[in-house]
């Protein structure tokens, strides 16, 4: 390399070491069209010559605070004060969009780039909540011996709620509340189960319901198969072309109507997986489920069988259909609980809001490539864009590192009960590790939301 | 650990499916509902000597089969006949839009075929009538002249070379200024199947939003700077027609549908560039602009692949699908590193590779945006239908035509460099490779 390219890189590489040195900001999360005063704190860095620095402000709509665009890549400079070692400005945001301030020295160089996103009022009286509803433990055919292992390593994985849900078992789940009931923990876990009634290869995820459905099969199959025989007489003659069984439709619809009736949410699960090369259920009866959307919510992403759902969800959107939709990993394995999630913006992380979030098309699913460290969300535009926003610029800084550290601790305490860890000294410390760290993770919404 | 799974995975493929034997396999595609004969080519297969242990097991993806019952988990099991090296089936019916697999298998070690010896797989896709009559091309729309490095600058002819390595059929060559892109055309010394169409980027910065205008007649970019007071007076036709409350929004919005007219009028295709595209995340229009814009659906497709913010182009997209008719989906790489040149591309499916048959295409809507992003499956800006041929054709069909467009680039490249002899002969012999391909994977029409 020649010697004066040398020198440019290495005072590019310096001053951006000298300069980059804002270690938080917030709110992060505004009201739309109104003001909000931001702090930028930074570590170690002279604050005292403002007169060097300039706050430029500028937005993804392009539109000033009047209401007027800005002038062709042409920023706004706003006042700021400092304040020790942080930068305090006030400024209005308008509309629903991300902005940038950017904090720039006098010869341009950035010091700092903070974003954040301004929601209208029906947003932004929602917070974000990150959760995997579909996954399997040795309870059904995974890997890992509890439902509670797998809860503790979504959390891991960033999640602030999980659902274990084994095929036809309910007991999964239940290990997973019950023992997760006794951790101290802002991760919450509910009851689930993926059911497949008899003659009926539909899977379904009971997400929320009081009882298993599996449990309803055997302990009252006569009472199943009266009712599923009532459902079938009621289906009009040419629901589905000749020669598809119209028991799936009946037991589906059944089975939905019962998740429904004990306070679940009833998802139709995969609807494109082609085991053995072949759709799991035939293609006009899947796409019957699809178009009639008598369930509550598509699982448009699902571990491996994602690309057909998601043009078919995006099809059915081009319809005018309104699709609820969830995305998830149905790992079978702990290792496998990253790939995917669904962020449900919600007034809380209560499963009622949650559920009622998903219907009111509040939710995106979302994959995330772990090998380019790139998430990929499905949904309404609105909700995804603010998603997009949040997953590249909110969570990576407090609210993953946190719960990786909370999932390493309930890890402990989740093997240390399910018997394949015997080390009380890891327990209690763990258990304390948590009691302290308990109440920090909802804490970030009071920091980063706008008062 | 990480190696330990790695044997073991390689120990169970290997008892899975034996080395493959099968080199080669047609037709791919199909019409729906016809009778159709399958190839299978087997190199050294010892199999072939006993063809009694050998089944060829058939399944639809969609589920269902001739009768219109539900596969459930079995196959048909397809007769065949063995010739040399060659396993023909009998003919079959091939029913709906949908892939199908063809499983050649034998039994496992107690003689079952729960988890059998696969010693090949053949997919096939079958479409209806409409589609079927239609050939794929794999396309940019929007490639620029130049790269983001200086180190990875190309004189026009080696960047179409590397155009063709990257597998494409036809490239839209779009630079700001039309005389520079025609050019690079002109001056393309080898006659090739590779198709190259003129295109110019056209902008005012803060005024429009960005467009191209795909083999128009004269200079659209030229008619701006040079008639003022005619565009004028269309900006100002165009905001009569126009109901937004803002004067700065009716301008750009104004001024981008004047821009558009023009550019049809050239007998060009009027192509809106990825809405999000911006410079240091500041957008090169204001939202609202765009938006009435991108809802107003003058322009005849939508650059969705090949944007700084693919995942916010792809959103508006679909919304857009959501909120009215569907507007064609286009993508080309455009400014990217040269490593990226593949990853946005477009697929159509036209008469013939010819400039004015693509662009029919696009604009009749038999096309989608295609993005590969790394290490994970593609997006396609398409309807269900299209999207999952495409996405059949992608996995399948085109990488069958990779190998020579490869050949056809470094033929290219030995010319360019050193006037290679051996290039110059073989040159010819890689022409009408495309039709050739399509010839033999695509069952003839009964």
């Amino acid at each position: 390399m020649k010697p004066r390219k040398f020198v440019t890189i290495a005072l590019i590489v310096l001053s951006t070491q000298l300069f980059a040195k804002c270690v938080d900001a917030w709110p992060k999360v505004v009201r739309a069209d109104s003001s909000a005063t931001i702090t930028m704190q930074f570590e170690e860095e002279d604050l005292k010559q403002p007169d060097k620095l300039k706050l430029l402000y500028y937005n993804d709509d392009g539109i000033r605070a009047d209401g007027k665009p800005f002038q062709y890549a042409t920023p706004e400079i706003i006042p700021f004060e400092i304040k020790g070692n942080t930068i305090v400005a006030t400024t209005k945001f308008p509309s629903e969009t991300r902005h940038t301030l950017k904090l720039v020295n006098n010869e341009n160089n950035t010091v700092a780039d903070v974003k954040l996103y301004s929601l209208k009022p029906d947003y932004f009286a929602l917070r974000p909540f990150k959760g995997n509803m579909h996954m399997h433990s040795k309870y059904s055919d995974g890997v890992d011996k509890t439902g509670s292992i797998m809860v503790a390593t979504c959390r891991k994985v960033g999640q602030d709620f999980a659902i274990e849900t084994d095929h036809n078992n309910y007991a999964g789940s239940q290990e997973a509340v019950s023992t997760f009931a006794t951790f101290p923990t802002d991760m919450v876990t509910y009851h689930g189960e993926e059911v497949h009634g008899p003659g009926n290869g539909t899977h379904i995820l009971s997400l929320g319901a009081t009882e298993g459905m599996g449990e309803w099969f055997k302990q009252h199959r006569a009472e199943y198969d009266a009712t599923v025989k009532e459902a079938l007489a009621k289906l009009p003659a040419d629901i589905l072309p000749k020669g598809m069984n119209a028991w799936f439709v009946a037991s589906s619809h059944v089975i939905w109507d019962r998740i429904r009736a004990k306070g679940g949410l009833a998802v139709y699960a995969h609807p494109y997986w082609r085991p053995n090369y072949r759709q799991y259920i035939p293609k006009p009866i899947s796409d019957y489920f699809l178009s009639e959307l008598y369930c509550d919510a598509i699982e448009v992403v699902n571990g491996g069988s994602s690309e057909n759902t998601i043009l078919h969800y995006q099809g059915l959107r081009a319809q005018g259909k309104k699709i609820p939709l969830i995305g998830t990993t149905d790992a079978h394995n702990s290792r496998h609980l990253a790939g995917a999630f669904t962020l449900i913006l919600s007034e809380s992380v209560k499963f009622e809001d949650l559920a009622a979030n998903i219907k009111k098309l509040n939710s995106v699913a979302v994959e995330y490539v772990a090998r380019t460290k790139k998430h990929y969300v499905h949904g309404p535009k609105r909700v995804s864009q603010f998603a997009l926003f949040l997953l590249e610029h909110y969570y990576d800084l407090k609210h993953d590192p946190f719960c990786q550290e909370e999932g390493e601790w309930l890890l402990t305490l989740a093997k240390a009960k399910a018997g394949e860890l015997n080390d009380q000294d890891a327990v209690d410390k763990a258990t304390k590790a948590l009691q302290e760290a308990k109440g920090r993770v909802p804490a970030l919404f009071d920091k980063y939301w706008q008062k | 650990m990480k190696y330990i799974s790695l044997a073991f995975t390689i120990f169970v493929l290997a008892t899975q499916v034996s080395f493959s034997k099968l080199v080669d396999s047609w037709p791919l595609v199909v019409k729906q509902d016809s009778m159709v004969q399958f190839t299978f080519v087997l190199e050294d297969e010892p199999m072939l000597q006993t063809p009694e242990k050998l089944t060829l097991q058939y399944v639809q993806a969609d589920s269902v089969r001739e009768s219109g019952k539900a596969f459930g988990g079995a196959f048909n099991k397809i007769e065949f006949q063995i010739e040399g090296n060659k396993l023909i089936t009998k003919p079959i019916k091939i029913i709906g839009e949908t892939i199908h697999t063809l499983r050649l298998v034998s039994p496992d070690a107690q003689g079952k075929f729960r988890n059998p010896k696969v010693h090949g797989i053949h997919f096939v896709y079958s479409l209806a009538d409409d589609l079927f009559q239609l050939r794929p091309y794999r396309g940019s729309i929007h490639t620029v002249l130049n790269f983001p490095t200086e180190a990875e600058q190309l004189q026009p002819h080696k960047l179409i070379a590397q155009l063709r390595h990257s597998g494409y059929d036809f490239a839209c060559i779009a630079d700001n200024d039309l005389d520079k892109a025609k050019n690079a055309i002109a001056g393309f010394p080898f006659k090739t199947d590779f198709t190259l169409i003129p295109a110019e980027e056209v902008f005012i910065p803060g005024k429009s939003a960005k467009l191209l205008a795909i083999n128009p007649n004269t200079s659209v970019g030229k008619w701006i700077a040079g008639n003022p007071n005619e565009l004028l007076k269309a900006i100002e036709n165009e905001a009569n027609s126009l109901k937004i409350d803002s004067k700065e929004f009716t301008e750009q919005v104004a001024t981008t549908h004047a821009i558009i007219k023009k550019i049809k009028q050239e007998n060009a295709l009027a192509i809106l560039v990825h809405p999000n595209h911006g410079q240091d995340d500041f957008p090169y229009l204001p939202r609202p602009a765009i938006d009435a814009i991108l809802n107003a659906r003058q322009y005849d497709a939508l650059q969705v692949a090949g944007g700084p913010k693919v995942d916010l182009d792809f959103t508006d997209y679909f919304e857009l699908c959501a909120s009215g008719p569907r507007v064609p989906a286009v993508g080309g790489p455009g400014f990217v590193p040269q490593a990226d040149l593949a990853r946005s591309i477009t697929v159509v499916l036209a008469k013939s590779n010819s400039a004015s048959d693509i662009m029919s295409a696009i604009k009749s809507g038999h096309v989608a945006a295609v993005f590969q992003p790394p290490a994970t499956y593609r997006r396609i800006a398409a309807d269900f239908r299209l999207g999952h041929y495409f996405a059949f054709l992608l996995r399948y069909y085109f990488p069958k035509l990779n190998g020579t467009y490869r050949s056809e680039a470094d033929a290219f490249n030995k010319i360019l460099d050193a006037n290679d002899e051996q290039a110059k002969q073989l040159l010819p012999t890689l022409q009408n490779h495309v039709n050739a391909t399509y010839d033999k994977y695509f069952a003839v029409t009964q």
